[in-house]
């Protein structure tokens, strides 16, 4: 399943991975921890997880990120057409979810991996996006990663044009 | 021994910054290490609060030139200590107040939320207000009342328990759900029921517990004297510790009435229990046990009043600061001045910001790498406060309820606040929602004026008459408010120890102050001691430059 390397070893591994990308031209994704990139998880993106997504989207998400998911500019992300939130590995996805990000609470206490796993395929889905639905299973290795306190924050999973980028946008008043 | 700073008896030690720590080792040095715990005990160190006032320091800034970015909880003692030893100070503020997330709502306050617009309070009467942000100081939270007491702020009462409010319970089972009844039976009762059992148990000879023959004595007595049972067969029944049905008066003794059912109450007291045992515990969590008080008038006061007038002109209103930039050589904050709409911008020696994490990681920095990863890694938390203004102080008028607080099991509505002052007034208004969470995140997607109407729904189960007197109401969720984004840091155990050390130390010439930089989140306190902490480094970096 996930496979924890050390620190170390992750800027190794990125280092690899970028010099393969240059070499034969094929955007990898970038995934140190997590799920084995590219694989799509053996549930079934059922009406289920879909419909319980959607009710707490509805009923907690949209206070800020909208009701049409396009958040308010500069303030709050975008969900809907973010690639951060399509890439087809969601360990970024549900780490946003789980540990929160600036103005982004943390949910890691106050939901089950079911439930994370409901959200994140929502949005996923919705919209104008289409990714794979995730799994409970892949939000458990998600939490499994911060569970201790040594591991650092997998810097590299990040990717361009999420708000990691120089913030430069001002608060509209 | 004495210890004010300008006391001609507070030793010095030689050139340099008189710290606290430095004071310390020198009692230690000619004295021994009783001296240094009595001296500490003095100061409060020992048991309660970390520091009751400003570090002790030596020594003039000389006129550099400080940018304190945030007039709030944090930016205003941080400004204020500044000043007093000599630094040049500015503060850059973006709303039309000081007090940060400080914010007592009054007729003429105004908001905004991100996705809501715009709000203005149409409150008429001086008893009308209601505490957006932080609304009671426990008593040991010193720095509150150093500066109280230095700025001339005075002080009122903080009630959260009145005896005689309502507790309210629904979903439950039993002949209690959906009912209200006063905080004093529930608790007479609860602790009758529940000595009694324990007395009636343990005064069964043949049960297998820790416990001496003497030990059971005198734990019967005292759950006779706690629970209210009689001394003879140990039940609990109808007594005037549970409030009275009729009152005495020329007529009668009056009239007490029977406890409530055993398997009806206890399902609703472990649910009101469930929702606020921080408050109705056996003794409520420290932060909450009396004394509480706050500014009369509310707690802006300490900042609108005392630190406004502390700080005058020194502090620009209505700057919305949009980076923060430095250099080897100084920082510069640049701003959008919002009466003018001119950007504009301010240079200095330090900066001392003030911003929430949540906005900072907006703004444009130079931040290095460690630091900047740490300003992102922290989340904030959801919490959402309504007010409710009325024409009539029903609360008052008909429940007799003098300050204090209602409780329920409805986690959307919270606690009710009543005013803690006022008492007889005309109108007054109340907190009438104060949620968290998921719940803020609902009931924040909601207009205004919809959550007002929410908060009469709910708060109308436990004051059927709350309509009739309603003037109107006042909603803020500091998720949605553009200078706080988040009511305060959701720390864990992982983050405090990765991040939280490197927010505490400058990052260049830029020291952050707030809440966040403390182990006391979402109070004040934490705010001030950061302040503290951070002004005593830079001052010290200062002498020693």
């Amino acid at each position: 399943m996930t496979t924890r390397s050390l620190p170390g070893a992750r800027a190794t591994v990125l280092g690899a991975l970028m010099i393969l990308t240059l070499a034969i031209g094929v955007p990898l994704i970038v995934s140190a921890q997590g799920a084995t990139p590219g694989a799509t998880p053996a549930i079934s993106a059922g009406d289920d997880l879909l419909v319980r997504g959607e009710a707490i989207y509805n009923n907690v998400c949209i206070a800020c990120h909208q009701p049409d998911g396009k958040g308010i500019e500069g303030i709050y992300l975008p969900l809907a057409g973010n690639p951060a939130v399509t890439l087809e590995d969601p360990t970024y996805l549900v780490t946003v979810i789980l540990n929160g990000r600036g103005g982004m609470p943390r949910f890691d206490t106050t939901y089950s991996d079911e439930e994370i796993a409901s959200i994140a395929s929502f949005v996923r889905q919705n919209w104008e996006n289409d990714a794979p639905a995730v799994s409970a299973e892949q939000v458990a290795g998600v939490r499994a990663i911060y569970a201790t306190s040594d591991v650092p924050t997998p810097e590299g999973q990040i990717p361009a044009g999420s708000d990691r980028a120089t913030p430069e946008a001002t608060p509209s008043s | 021994m004495t210890l004010h700073r300008d006391s001609p008896q507070a030793p010095t030690l030689g050139p340099g910054v008189l710290t606290r720590r430095r004071f310390l080792q020198f009692i230690g040095a000619t004295a021994g290490s009783g001296a240094v715990a009595s001296t500490m005990g003095a100061w409060g160190h020992i048991g309660i609060a970390a520091q009751t006032s400003p570090p002790m320091m030596d020594g003039s800034g000389n006129g550099v030139k400080v940018i304190v970015v945030g007039a709030g909880p944090g930016g205003c003692p941080a400004a204020y200590e500044l000043v007093k030893l000599g630094y040049d100070v500015t503060v850059i503020e973006a709303r039309d107040r000081l007090g940060g997330h400080v914010f007592t709502v009054r007729g003429g306050s105004k908001t905004f939320e991100y996705g809501k617009g715009e709000q203005v309070c149409d409150w008429d009467d001086e008893n009308m207000w209601y505490d957006a942000g932080p609304s009671r100081i426990p008593f040991y939270h010193r720095s509150f009342f150093h500066y109280a007491q230095e700025l001339n702020i005075p002080l009122m009462d903080h009630k959260n328990i009145d005896l005689n409010g309502w507790v309210y319970a629904e979903g439950i089972n039993g002949g209690l759900n959906g009912k209200r009844m006063r905080l004093h039976e529930m608790r007479a009762d609860m602790g009758g029921y529940t000595s009694q059992l324990l007395a009636q148990a343990v005064n069964q000879e043949d049960l297998d517990l820790p416990l001496t023959a003497e030990d059971r004595d005198v734990l019967i007595d005292y759950l006779i004297n706690w629970g209210i049972l009689s001394s003879g067969d140990l039940t609990y029944g109808p007594s005037d510790h549970r409030g009275y049905i009729v009152l005495p008066d020329t007529q009668s003794a009056g009239e007490v009435a029977d406890p409530y059912p055993m398997q009806d109450l206890f399902p609703f007291a472990a649910s009101i229990l469930g929702a606020a045992g921080g408050y109705l515990a056996t003794t409520p969590v420290f932060d909450w046990q009396t004394t509480l008080v706050k500014p009369k008038g509310g707690v802006s006061e300490l900042y609108e009043t005392g630190f406004k007038n502390a700080l005058g002109d020194r502090v620009r209103l209505n700057c919305e600061a949009t980076e923060i930039r430095q250099s080897d050589d100084g920082v510069r904050v640049v701003f959008l001045n919002k009466e003018t709409g001119e950007t504009e911008e301010v240079s200095g020696d330090y900066c001392v910001c003030n911003i929430p994490l949540s906005v900072l990681i907006k703004l444009g920095t130079d931040f290095s790498g460690d630091f900047r990863t740490a300003t992102q890694s922290v989340p904030y938390a959801m919490a959402l406060r309504t007010g409710l203004g009325f024409n009539r102080r029903f609360w008052e008028e008909d429940d007799w309820i003098y300050g204090g607080q209602s409780f329920s099991n409805i986690s959307e509505l919270g606690i009710l606040a009543y005013p803690d002052d006022g008492y007889g007034a005309k109108k007054g208004a109340i907190l009438g929602m104060y949620n968290f969470g998921t719940d803020a995140a609902h009931v924040s997607s909601l207009a205004y004026e919809d959550r007002v109407q929410l908060a009469l729904d709910l708060g109308s189960k436990i004051h059927p008459q709350m309509r009739e007197e309603f003037v109107s109401g006042f909603s803020v969720a500091w998720h949605l408010e553009p200078y706080s984004l988040g009511a305060w840091p959701s720390y864990t155990q992982r983050t405090r120890q990765e991040f939280f050390p490197k927010l505490q130390e400058p990052d260049g010439r830029i020291y952050l102050v707030g809440e966040h930089l403390s182990y006391v989140n979402a109070w004040i306190e934490g705010a001030a001691q950061a302040a503290w902490l951070q002004v005593e480094k830079l001052h010290t970096r200062v002498m020693q430059a």
